[in-house]
């Protein structure tokens, strides 16, 4: 009979491991995190864990899918000492799925979780065809995805919208958490009270930059939050809305692009004012427009790493993304 | 239109810190607003120096530079201090100077929400206020006027309402803030999280469970350079009066129905009248002050309070508290409540202990009845978290029972990177939520108790114990837990 990964050994391996970083005293895992890679995304998942690394002690179990040959599985732990002389440690166990997939099968690997903290599983692969977060149910706590990865990220989020409402397992998406910046920044530009009436005088708002997700779900934010009616539509093309009182808004993505690379917002009223939000590329944004006085605003993209530990530290999924999906359309 | 609006997010602003020049101001004053900066919280706004020294808007950046300097701000991008820095602006001006009320009123001027913060000696505070009034800054036609106003507030009743008279001249209670720090950190806020966020508590958060609590704030080391203002002032006015009676509110409030600041504060305030009153007649019973003596803390050997700078050889100040006192509601009746803090004491420890009644019926006869009623402590310094003490069975062929603890550290939960008070305390002013901030008639309820026991005090011919530095506190200190067969938690 094939064992593919024997949960005594791996704890065995784990434990010799993290003694000899930490003979004495290491702080508690505080919750499992499960990733699913397949093979494209090895950069941002290194980058992540380093960050979480020295921070959040947990255990990391890499689902590395399509690996080839037979399913096989490898433990090591990487320890740091912190401010309190506590030493904190990622405990990482590597599956790798084999030509017969078994690796991907979570019963691979739910026997080498630690029970009674949070399971958190991120899809840091295809999202095609995945079940998600559905295949998980009885499994985890939260599913964490990005719609960005999604071949077609608007149809993927129009499927999941229609689904949210029966969903078991909550999920988090990192394209709105990619997003979170913007609105933020937005939400200043138009938090001064001589500026807050341009906000039912819009007729028009362009995106430049930044991947189709975040983008659809920055629109879909200002829909909601400004009670505009009307059916989203592809990058590129324009969605053609209705404000609050049933004047024509038109809002359109253009030359989507990674946000880091730089973006610009342009929102014109009715009365010819124009404001624009744009990237500085020196970590601030600008904002500018018609009788306003340019001011510059802290700017930072929030990178997976970052995005990882705030959602790891949150208990429930974000109530703003669920509220957005339910009133997509 | 509500528009975009995120929670916690302040329109455009100007503070004016009145005391620039001063500790809080480098310490945390710059550097909580440098973190709200920073983390996205304000990006749309002015900070204004107004300080007798002669110091121009240059000065003060370059001061604020030096703030912001050394430590986790060398990692921090230059242009994002240097954008920081722009923002500030500078008002050289003594207190009573109208012309640089003036001044400050044109710099406002264009701000939707003007804060003005007095970091000052109190007894510059009334020049103050009146000053903005008389400038029409206490009010505005458009976004809203808010001042904050530091510690002490008051030395007693007297003063207390005699400042807050003159606020009241100038301002609505509505616009005052006046700050306790204490009610900024993490762990004090967490205490209504833990009774009113998990069902288990709240049933037995009453009398008919509950047999004491302790509540201690020590501090290791002696008043250090501050002999001049510790004269004034003392343990009971520095510490009980505010952050210690913050906690006991907490702790002791009924559950609000929402937690709208006139919410809370008002069932705060409802815990601060109910306290029984300590008259003269009872001083000795119920309070216990004491001086440190020279000693050894942490090791190394320190002087006597009465021979530190600054104090007078015959002081009678206290530098050690400890008193008992009840709470006089349903809820509460029978349950003592002890207070201990000082300086110069063993260790540097915060922390709150619950202790519960025994079982009606002791089964179990091999167990202690020393040390085997469970505790909940809330550990707020040094490291934040919980501790439960119960009872479990020693392994064995006999049913022997032992204490032992469920901790809870917030360390191993949440890491370590929790926000400075001041940051939250500030936002929060900003946005108008004054929950954390004390009003006018929590401020007089706590200094009536208080100045009952000052006057008491005042009263009493006996010199003061003394405790060797490095101690638990004067061995008089004892006689009041022991009054329920009870000690003080180990420092």
């Amino acid at each position: 009979m094939t064992t593919y990964a024997d949960p005594v050994a791996i704890e065995q391996q784990l434990r010799k491991t993290q003694q000899e970083f930490a003979p004495n005293e290491a702080r508690t895992s505080l919750f499992n995190l499960v990733v699913y890679v397949d093979g494209h995304d090895d950069a941002k998942l290194t980058e992540a864990l380093n960050f979480l690394h020295g921070k959040r002690p947990s255990r990391v179990i890499i689902v590395r899918r399509n690996a080839g040959g037979e399913t096989r599985a490898d433990a090591t732990a990487r320890c740091v000492t912190d401010s309190n002389d506590k030493v904190l440690c990622i405990q990482e166990i590597l599956i790798s799925s084999g030509d017969d997939g078994a690796g991907e099968a979570p019963e691979t690997w739910t026997p080498l979780l630690i029970r009674e903290i949070p399971v958190f599983i991120w899809w840091l692969a295809s999202l095609d065809g995945a079940s998600l977060p559905e295949m998980f149910d009885e499994i985890a706590d939260r599913v964490f995805i990005d719609s960005g990865l999604a071949s077609d990220p608007l149809a993927f989020l129009g499927t999941l919208a229609g689904r949210v409402s029966s969903l078991k397992t909550p999920v988090t998406d990192f394209a709105w958490s990619s997003a979170a910046p913007l609105l933020k920044l937005t939400a200043h530009a138009f938090n001064a009270a001589d500026r807050r009436p341009f906000l039912a005088e819009l007729e028009s708002l362009t995106f430049e930059g930044g991947r189709t997700a975040e983008v659809a779900l920055y629109f879909q934010w200002i829909k909601t939050k400004l009670d505009w009616t009307g059916t989203n539509a592809p990058t590129g093309k324009v969605w053609n809305l209705k404000d609050e009182g049933g004047k024509p808004v038109s809002v359109v993505h253009r030359a989507p692009a990674p946000l880091e690379r730089g973006f610009a917002i342009t929102f014109k009223t009715r009365s010819g004012v124009t404001l624009k939000l744009s990237d500085s590329h020196e970590g601030f944004a600008v904002a500018e427009g018609t009788g306003l006085e340019k001011y510059t605003s802290v700017f930072r993209y929030q990178d997976t790493g970052e995005a990882l530990l705030t959602e790891v530290d949150r208990n429930a999924s974000d109530r703003l993304y669920n509220e957005l999906l339910r009133s997509w359309g | 239109m509500d528009g975009l609006q995120f929670a916690k997010e302040p329109a455009p602003f100007v503070i004016t810190i009145f005391g620039a020049t001063g500790d809080l101001t480098r310490k945390k004053l710059v550097p909580a607003l440098f973190s709200l900066f920073l983390k996205g919280n304000a990006s749309q706004f002015k900070v204004i120096g107004f300080a007798r020294r002669p110091w121009t808007k240059e000065t003060f950046q370059t001061e604020a530079l030096s703030m912001l300097s050394g430590g986790h701000y060398a990692h921090i991008p230059e242009g994002q201090k240097k954008a920081f820095l722009e923002k500030l602006d500078y008002v050289s001006s003594t207190f009573d100077d109208e012309a640089g009320y003036a001044k400050l009123a044109e710099l406002v001027k264009p701000w939707e929400g003007k804060l003005f913060y007095l970091s000052t000696p109190p007894d510059d505070y009334p020049t103050i206020i009146h000053h903005l009034g008389r400038v029409g800054l206490n009010k505005t036609d458009r976004g809203w006027v808010r001042v904050i106003v530091e510690k002490p507030f008051g030395r007693d009743l007297a003063t207390a309402k005699e400042l807050n008279e003159v606020l009241s001249t100038q301002f609505e209670e509505n616009q005052i803030y006046r700050i306790d720090h204490y009610l900024g950190k993490e762990t004090v806020q967490n205490i209504l999280v833990l009774r009113f966020g998990n069902g288990i508590f709240e049933p037995l958060w009453n009398s008919r469970y509950i047999d004491n609590i302790q509540i201690t704030v020590a501090e290791s080391i002696g008043v250090g350079t501050r002999g001049n203002y510790y004269e004034k002032s003392g343990t009971l006015r520095d510490m009980v009066q505010n952050h210690i009676f913050q906690l006991m509110t907490l702790l002791l409030m009924e559950p609000p129905n929402d937690l709208q600041p006139d919410t809370v504060r008002s069932e705060k305030v409802k815990v601060l009248k109910s306290l029984r009153p300590i008259t003269y007649k009872d001083i000795k019973k119920y309070t216990v002050r004491g001086q440190y003596a020279a000693g050894v803390t942490q090791g190394t050997p320190v002087r006597g309070y009465l021979e530190e700078d600054g104090v007078a050889r015959d002081s009678k100040t206290e530098t050690f508290v400890a008193l008992q006192v009840h709470v006089d509601t349903w809820r509460w009746e029978g349950v003592p409540i002890f207070i201990r803090t000082g300086k110069g004491l063993g260790r540097k420890v915060s922390e709150v202990a619950v202790t519960f009644k025994q079982p009606p019926l002791q089964v179990f006869r091999n167990q202690a009845t020393e040390g085997g009623q469970n505790q909940l402590i809330l550990h707020i310094q040094p490291e934040e978290g919980f501790t439960f003490h119960i009872n479990a069975k020693i392994p064995g062929y006999t049913t022997q029972v032992r204490p032992v603890n469920m901790d809870f550290a917030y360390g191993d939960a949440f890491g370590d990177a929790t926000p400075e008070a001041y940051e939250r305390l500030i936002l929060d002013a900003l946005v108008g939520d004054s929950t954390l901030y004390t009003r006018r008639d929590e401020i007089e309820a706590s200094w009536t108790f208080i100045t009952r026991i000052l006057q008491g005090w005042a009263l009493d011919p006996d010199p003061l114990p003394q405790y060797r530095a490095g101690s638990s506190g004067p061995e008089e200190a004892k006689a009041l837990t022991a009054s329920i067969d009870q000690k003080w938690r180990k420092l």
